[in-house]
């Protein structure tokens, strides 16, 4: 059963990193590699010795005969005691610097290379210390040797092991996105699992593998593989909860690259939609025409009121008026396309994060003069921003929720921007106590000219321009929606000095 | 009925053996049922029918390796029930070689060993003392493949030989290299389990081996005319003795002397049914550990089973073996001081056990 787990941990592994491609997920590759080596070579060692740990053989070989082709595979032991121990001393490695990936610490972050480059330091002396060219010769007859080097060579992989543990969950407690945190949940048990099963193994010296000193080892009572570890009930749990946690870990790895990878499908989706354009231009046409139609009406009113006798200039000038407010409103809606389609060349600044919102909320009053709107300003942080589009965007945001609330005829339409610090990222996050948006149109509602409103006032370029100014700010933008109980828009953009304390 | 008898012996002896890891200082003394029953049956053996002795139940772990050397005697005394008439309940555990066993006695997860003529050396070392005699072993051999082109012993020079350490047949190897003029300088030594090496040599990677029965056999089928035995225990009688043993840890000795005495006793009375019976205890043997019957059977000539039973009783005669095998140690340098053979050979429980198994018969 052990051999079914860990192949099940190997196989998810490397799916992992064929879907992540990055370095968190060669780590964890690493990581689930360096322990499955180390177990199988105790396995097989187990089977060759014997011994009360071989009596658990379903757990261990499956089959009996696994068990006897094992026992007579002609391996030689300094091979299989240096297997293991490059296991043994690969795996901290591994977890630490999957940690150092994870970690958002600044003093980390920033001396990344320096850190990665010292987390290989000690794994490689002790790789050197165990080949067994060095190893034998080294300790044949010097036995206080061995004596000093057992306790270091365990003390360095629990502490690489705690140092690991703790950044990973100094990262998970300080994850505020409950997208995020919940990926970050899912590694993180999934490195303790395998961390579990590795250290019941790793608190045992390899090098009695190489059989030079069995006498010392029963001095300094350290035990052997070969002795049971665990109780069979003992092995069951931790084997399945490992299968469990890597399984699930690998599935909230590839959920969390699948951000990357959906927004890169979305991006490429929304470009081939614009550049089609077809839908577009039946609605700009359509839309157009609607507004000239309204024109015709207009000047053949306005015609009448003239023709008469003596003309009927109440009726011109309510024409008149009629007549700008159409033009003005034409204007005002080619305005937008244009701004949309034209190629944005940005101007981004450090700029406030509150400026961002003043800004966009001095704009929403410009249109609904007695919105409501709460603020909720958690953090100063800068942004790197072109303060224009930006709020213009934050803007729109804030519009499209007050209007949702409206149409939801709420007794007290609200909008409510909020500012976080989460990590690296600044968040603006605008919720709207609305009708929500159903799920089947939450992943259109990006797209150029998709839009719920009437189209004769609406081109649904809104929420496109919103995706295109965030984006170009190296932003992502998330939303969380309930039907009947409103959306929240989260805005993330990349924090703009990590040095920058709160 | 046979398996509710076996299961209370077990839970008594469960609870007997956990009073003695709590209280060793304690029940460090022998039971006083068994002592009571043994001392004055050995002081009237003659003149009185003993009643049938009665035995506090305990249950002793005890591992073994799979040939017929070191299983023998303990699975006769199973089969047989010499163990039940005693009162004790074994649990046997297969190793593959008596370095592993000894290590795992150190770590508490077996009370005895029957180990071969190589892990004395750490009872001499005073890791673990010896308190049954098993058998002189004939089992080991270095063994060369012809085809490498090994003719002599001489010819091991620069060639690739698989040893396990620690073990009788390192020893026979080192006597083999030295008749030669060699030393293990001289040769290539790749440290293999004994399967392991078997597999080598019958596939070519490697020369020769110092290895034991039934390997030796399954070599010698494998490789047929190409089969060539450099050397093994018989040809070094004269230089040294390699017998095989029973040994536990000096603190497991101390606590249950009482233990090891019925033990031993139950042990001298399979060593007697071994002898006479060798061949069907091979078939039984190879039955017990999933073993071809052909090989076990070849192997019958791998101890002197009728010289343990010639020296029962004869504690002189296994002084002296045992003296002898220490000199082996001294001669290669595995043991630098020489120890007193009394200091690791707990003679006074092999002289209760016989008068104890005399008294019985």
């Amino acid at each position: 059963m052990l051999l079914v787990v860990l192949v099940l941990c190997l196989g998810t592994a490397v799916y992992v990193l064929f879907r992540r491609r990055d370095f968190l997920a060669a780590c964890f590759l690493g990581m689930t590699l360096s322990a499955s080596i180390m177990l199988a070579g105790i396995i097989v060692y187990i089977a060759k010795m014997g011994g009360l740990a071989a009596m658990d053989r379903t757990f261990l070989f499956l089959f009996p005969s696994l068990q006897r082709w094992l026992q007579f595979l002609p391996i030689s032991m300094n091979l299989l005691g240096y297997v293991v121990a490059v296991g043994r001393c690969l795996f901290p490695m591994f977890v630490l610097l999957a940690a150092l990936d994870v970690t958002m610490i600044g003093f980390v972050r920033r001396r990344l290379r320096l850190f990665r480059g010292l987390a290989g330091i000690i794994p490689v002396c002790f790789l050197v210390y165990y080949f067994p060219g060095v190893f034998r010769p080294l300790v044949q007859g010097r036995f206080w040797l061995l004596t000093a080097m057992l306790p270091v060579s365990l003390a360095w992989i629990v502490v690489y092991l705690l140092l690991a543990l703790v950044l990973m969950a100094q990262e998970y407690l300080a994850t505020t996105i409950p997208f995020f945190k919940r990926n970050l949940r899912y590694v993180l048990l999934a490195t303790v699992s395998i961390a579990a099963l590795y250290f019941l193994y790793a608190t045992k010296d390899p090098a009695q593998i190489y059989n030079m000193f069995i006498g010392e080892y029963i001095r300094l009572g350290i035990t052997s593989y070969i002795s049971p570890t665990l109780s069979g009930l003992g092995w069951l749990i931790l084997g399945l909860c490992t299968a469990f946690f890597v399984v699930i870990g690998s599935y909230g790895m590839v959920r969390y690259v699948q951000i990357d990878y959906n927004e890169d499908k979305e991006e490429l989706s929304l470009q081939r939609k614009f550049d089609a354009a077809g839908l577009g231009i039946s609605v700009f046409v359509h839309g157009i025409k609607n507004q000239l139609l309204s024109s015709r009406v207009l000047h053949k009113k306005l015609s009448r009121a003239l023709e008469s006798d003596p003309p009927d200039l109440e009726q011109v000038r309510t024409c008149a008026v009629q007549l700008r407010e159409l033009n003005e409103g034409m204007l005002g809606r080619m305005d937008e396309l244009y701004r949309t389609v034209k190629n944005n060349a940005l101007t981004l600044s450090p700029v406030g994060v509150d400026q961002v919102v003043w800004s966009a909320i001095r704009r929403f009053h410009g249109k609904y003069p007695d919105g409501q709107v709460e603020v909720h300003l958690e953090t100063d942080r800068l942004v790197l921003a072109d303060l224009g589009p930006l709020s213009e965007a934050l803007y729109n945001l804030m519009t499209n929720g007050y209007e949702a609330a409206l149409q939801a005829s709420r007794e007290r339409p609200l909008v409510e921007v909020t500012t976080r610090a989460a990590r690296m990222w600044t968040i603006l996050e605008v919720r709207d106590n609305g009708g929500g948006i159903p799920e089947e149109n939450q992943t259109k509602i990006f797209d150029p000219f998709f839009t719920s409103k009437n189209t004769n006032y609406n081109w649904g370029m809104g929420l496109y321009y919103v995706h295109r100014i965030v984006k170009s700010h190296w932003g992502r933008i998330r939303l969380e929606s309930q039907v009947g109980k409103g959306t929240t828009f989260f805005v993330m953009l990349p924090l703009f000095d990590a040095g920058h304390r709160e | 009925m046979k398996k509710k008898l076996l299961a209370l012996l077990l839970a008594c002896g469960m609870v007997f053996a956990l009073a003695a890891c709590g209280n060793d200082t304690a029940d460090a003394t022998p039971t006083p049922d068994a002592t009571q029953t043994e001392t004055p049956s050995t002081e009237t053996p003659e003149t009185e029918t003993p009643e049938t002795p009665t035995y506090e139940p305990a249950t002793v772990r005890v591992a073994y390796m799979p040939n017929l050397g070191s299983a023998s005697s303990l699975f006769t005394a199973i089969h047989q029930g010499y163990f039940e008439e005693v009162g004790l309940t074994v649990e046997p555990y297969q190793f593959s070689g008596g370095p592993a066993e000894i290590s795992a006695m150190g770590s508490g997860d077996i009370d005895i060993s029957q180990i071969g003529h190589g892990a004395h050396s750490l009872c001499i070392q005073g890791q673990a003392v010896v308190f049954a005699f098993d058998q002189l072993s004939q089992a080991d051999a270095v063994v060369a493949n012809k085809a490498k082109g090994i003719e002599t012993a001489a010819d091991l020079a620069g060639k690739t030989v698989a040893v396990s350490s620690g073990t009788s047949s390192e020893i026979i190897l080192q006597f083999v290299l030295e008749e030669a003029g060699l030393t293990m300088d001289d040769i290539e030594t790749v440290e293999m389990n004994v399967e392991g090496m078997t597999t080598a040599l019958l596939s070519g990677q490697i020369d020769a081996a110092a290895t034991w029965s039934p390997n030796t056999i399954t070599i010698e089928q494998g490789l047929g005319d190409d089969y060539l035995v450099l050397g093994t225990n018989n040809d070094y009688t004269d230089q040294a003795a390699f017998p095989s043993s029973f040994i536990c840890t000096p603190d497991y000795a101390e606590a249950n002397q009482d233990i090891l005495v019925r033990f031993s006793q139950a042990i001298l009375k399979a060593q007697v049914y071994r002898a006479a019976n060798i061949e069907s205890v091979a078939e039984t043997l190879a039955a017990d550990l999933d073993a071809p019957v052909d090989t076990m059977l070849q192997s019958v000539g791998e101890g002197n089973w009728q010289g343990t039973v010639d020296c029962m009783g004869d504690l002189d005669t296994i002084r002296g073996y045992y003296e002898a095998q220490q000199q082996v140690f001294l001669n290669n340098g595995t043991v630098t001081e020489e120890v007193p053979v009394d200091n690791y050979v707990l003679f006074d429980v092999m002289e209760q056990a016989y008068t104890a198994y005399e008294a019985a018969q």
